[in-house]
């Protein structure tokens, strides 16, 4: 493993790598900080860069990006509110109210800081789970890819942000969407309404690439004027140093939201939203003054902006060990190994390890460059949030329809980006969550197939899953993900019960 | 900042025309799509990517050979996608026979004819092994028997109609075992890895992606279709009495679409040719040790002929 990291780091170490290394974090902070592009689309819409790259360089840039995405989405949301991913909401609880105090480089500083060690922590484990991930893998059968995919799907459930039904539903649009296509099982097509272009179902990327970015486009040529409606902008970025000696004097803060973001990172499916949402509110929770929270609590940018990053690390874990992606970034990043030759799967650790290797090392020197290069350039890229809808419009969408063709050079593929693109603006206008959707059609396929192949080993006997000790805790973590909501619902209740009474 | 990306859009709205701009030579002059009907990792795909460098190089011009992955129903949509394709020259494919070749002697529909496609070359051929796990209590044919004769052996496959599917059936009929399938794994890498799991307690795999488990001890082989066998302790099917598993063979073919121009048929057969006796390819697929068993564009069309013959002899037990 240590060969393996020391040649990495020589592939990486080359000029050509750390151009790309850098073009990506650079790639990655700008469109992190554009609302409606993150590292989904900027992963999909450099692929075809790649063609001609050798697999590190492809890797170089890619982990440059993922490094970069989530810290550019938050200097926005700091600065203006508007957070420019989603994980990077949880950071407008506070960073925004920080900025308005006039401690916007404080809240970047902190940001920035956080997001290095979040990133590094998760590239860490990931490092530490190498070693033992051919024994990993061999553990993973049918019987546990069901369960995985049964516990991803049961997070849904923590996904839905308050529209619980709403989230059901679409979760459950994504579930069919999941079953048009090829049906390895039986030998026949599903759904595909005669075009051979639904064989293998329906194709990731373009419809990611309508529902995010094209979706979010239409909304904001509906709605006309600059992505930023504030005129605040401007603001003196002061207090860098402040913010990075905040995180170092609250590292059980940092080290806690890395853990859990690094965790809910690898369990697939569930994404950095979950991460950091759920950072934002353990941090919360913890803290001795709650109440500061959401009046510019420095701790409040920390947690979540740690866990936002450790989550790249821990996403790797079950995309590269096992070839399924843990977001839907992932999901795009798949389709990159897949180009350059790289299998996706239980032996790519194994059977590419300097190139693996090379990923892991973009992506630390990633969370460090970037967080150097956001704090140096963050007045100029946020700039770009103030240029009017009527050209940034034409550019993103004209960009994101060509990133659509690109991918298979396919045109069914730009009316596929174009058809999600309108479903997602509805969803966005009728308030239906879009990330559950995506869960289920990414997990859908992997929950069926693996069924099938589940129930032929065990010739029907539905014991399986309990027998073997892997499956039977992943059980175990359904229930736990899908009665906690429940509980916490029913205590929330009670609490509220003597509220009424009082009132009566 | 705004005067800035426009600048960049045209620079790269030139580069783009500059890339479309039609040369005026002879074939090729622009990039050849190599399409791989698999998902990257497995066999065919090893290959195309081992030659595609080479193929460059032989090639008259200076173009491109690009590789695309197009996976899905068994192989199936890949060539499809070919067929229909111009024939033009600039795009081709890697065929599997038998796995093209048996859907359509099942009574699948198909949207291809083999007879009709333009053959340009052989990479290779591949025999096949009956496999169990290293840990597996198996030890032998004779075990292996012993075992079946109490047991239906389940196998993996990628699904209905696939070469996995194929190649199984004829082992099961020839070796007159109980045999089921658990389809749904995608590719031969899924598969090795299930036998290694033991999700199943044997599996039919192709002898070179199989070869460096063996080597590892995660995979242990019982017989090969190759006679003599390439491997010290595996005895091969003719050695064992099986004459009919004898010389059962995966071939991986090269395709262009029907109709293709004989100018172009032999330019690109030819390249293949060339590219298979450069010495440094042979060096190349020493290392990963995939070796070319190279036939030409019309010695290729006889092995394809051949092959119908002795897949129309099991055309039975093929059925589902």
């Amino acid at each position: 493993m240590f060969d393996g990291l020391i040649q990495g780091l020589a592939l990486i170490l080359t000029v050509q790598s750390i151009v790309m290394l850098v073009l990506g974090v650079m790639v990655g902070l700008s469109f992190g900080a554009i609302p409606g592009l993150g590292g989904t689309t900027a992963i999909a819409l450099f692929i075809p860069l790649t063609y001609g790259m050798n697999p590190q360089d492809a890797m170089a840039l890619a982990g440059g990006i993922m490094g970069a995405v989530s810290f550019g989405g938050s200097v926005t949301a700091i600065l203006l509110n508007t957070p420019g991913t989603a994980p990077s909401a949880a950071t407008c609880f506070d960073g925004y109210p920080l900025a308005q105090q006039g401690k916007a480089g404080m809240a970047i500083g902190a940001a920035g800081m956080a997001s290095s060690v979040g990133g590094i922590f998760g590239v860490l484990i990931l490092v530490a789970v190498v070693p033992v991930a051919k024994s990993l893998v061999l553990a993973f059968g049918p019987a546990e890819f069901f369960m995985l995919a049964l516990v991803g799907l049961s997070s849904i459930a923590a996904s839905t942000g308050g529209m619980f039904l709403r989230g059901l539903i679409s979760a459950a649009a994504g579930l069919m969407l999941a079953f048009v296509g090829y049906d390895a099982v039986s030998g026949g097509e599903r759904f595909t309404l005669g075009f051979d272009y639904l064989w293998d179902g329906i194709p990731l990327v373009p419809t990611l690439i309508g529902l995010f970015a094209i979706a979010e486009m239409i909304k904001l040529s509906i709605e006309g004027g600059t992505v930023v409606r504030t005129k605040e902008f401007g603001t003196r970025i002061v207090g860098v140093g402040e913010g990075v000696m905040a995180v170092l004097r609250d590292w059980p803060t940092v080290l806690r939201c890395s853990a859990l973001g690094t965790f809910i990172g690898a369990v697939p499916g569930v994404g950095g939203t979950v991460a950091s949402f759920l950072s934002y509110s353990m941090t919360m929770q913890i803290s001795k003054h709650p109440e500061r929270f959401g009046q510019g609590e420095i701790q409040g940018v920390i947690g979540p902006e740690a866990a936002n990053n450790a989550k790249d690390g821990g996403a790797l874990i079950p995309t590269l060990a096992f070839g399924i992606p843990g977001s839907a970034e992932m999901a795009v990043f798949l389709g990159l190994l897949v180009l350059h030759g790289l299998d996706p799967g239980p032996m790519l650790l194994i059977e590419h390890e300097g190139v693996m290797f090379s990923l892991i090392v973009a992506l630390t020197i990633s969370c460090i460059v970037a967080t150097i290069v956001g704090l140096a350039i963050t007045r100029w890229l946020s700039l770009i949030t103030l240029v009017n809808v009527h050209i940034l419009v034409p550019a993103v969408v004209s960009v994101s329809l060509v990133g659509a063709y690109a991918l298979n050079s396919k045109i069914e593929d730009v009316v596929m980006a174009a058809v999600a693109g309108i479903l997602g603006y509805q969803m966005i206008k009728f308030q239906f969550p879009r990330v559950t959707l995506v869960i289920a059609l990414v997990l859908g396929d992997l929950a069926e197939r693996s069924f099938h192949q589940t129930m032929q080993i065990a010739d029907n006997d539905w014991s399986i899953f309990v027998r073997r000790p892997i499956s039977l805790i992943l059980l175990l973590l359904v229930f736990v993900a899908m009665g906690v909501p429940l509980l916490r619902h029913a205590w929330a209740r009670r609490k509220a019960v003597p509220v009424q009474g009082r009132e009566a | 900042m705004i005067a800035r990306l426009r600048l960049g859009a045209v620079a790269a709205a030139v580069a783009l025309v500059g890339l479309i701009a039609p040369a005026q030579a002879a074939y090729p002059e622009r990039h050849i799509t190599f399409v791989i009907p698999f998902s990257p990792g497995g066999g065919f795909d090893t290959y195309v990517r081992l030659v595609a460098p080479f193929l460059e190089k032989h090639l008259p011009n200076k173009i491109n050979v690009i590789i695309k992955n197009v996976p899905g129903a068994g192989g199936r949509k890949g060539l499809t996608e070919v067929y229909r394709a111009k024939p033009d020259g600039y795009t081709i494919v890697i065929v599997n026979v038998p796995g093209a070749m048996v859907p359509p002697l099942v009574g699948q529909k198909v949207d291809y004819d083999l007879e009709k496609i333009t053959w340009l070359a052989r990479l290779s051929i591949d025999s096949y092994l009956l496999t169990v796990a290293g840990k597996s209590p198996i030890k032998s044919y004779a075990e292996f028997k012993t075992f079946a004769a109490s047991n239906p052996v389940k196998v993996p496959s990628t699904g209905s109609g696939s070469t996995a599917n194929v190649m199984s059936k004829v082992f099961f009929g020839v070796l007159g075992i109980k045999g089921q399938l658990v389809s749904g794994y995608k590719g031969t890498k899924e598969m090795t890895l299930s036998v290694i799991r033991g999700d199943t307690p044997a599996g039919i795999l192709p002898s070179e992606s199989t070869r460096k488990y063996i080597e590892s001890g995660d995979i242990r082989a019982l017989l090969t279709t190759e006679d003599p066998s390439d491997y010290p302790a595996v005895p091969s099917a003719k050695s064992l009495g099986l004459a009919d598993l004898d010389g059962l063979f995966i071939h991986r073919l090269i395709a262009a679409p029907p109709g293709l121009p004989s100018p172009i048929r032999k330019v690109l057969s030819d390249a293949f040719a060339k590219a298979m006796n450069d010495p440094a390819l042979k060096a190349a697929a020493e290392k990963v040790q995939r070796p070319f068993s190279p036939l030409d564009g019309a010695q290729a069309e006889d092995a394809v002929k051949k092959q119908l013959a002795l897949y129309l002899r099991f055309k039975d037990q093929l059925k589902d």
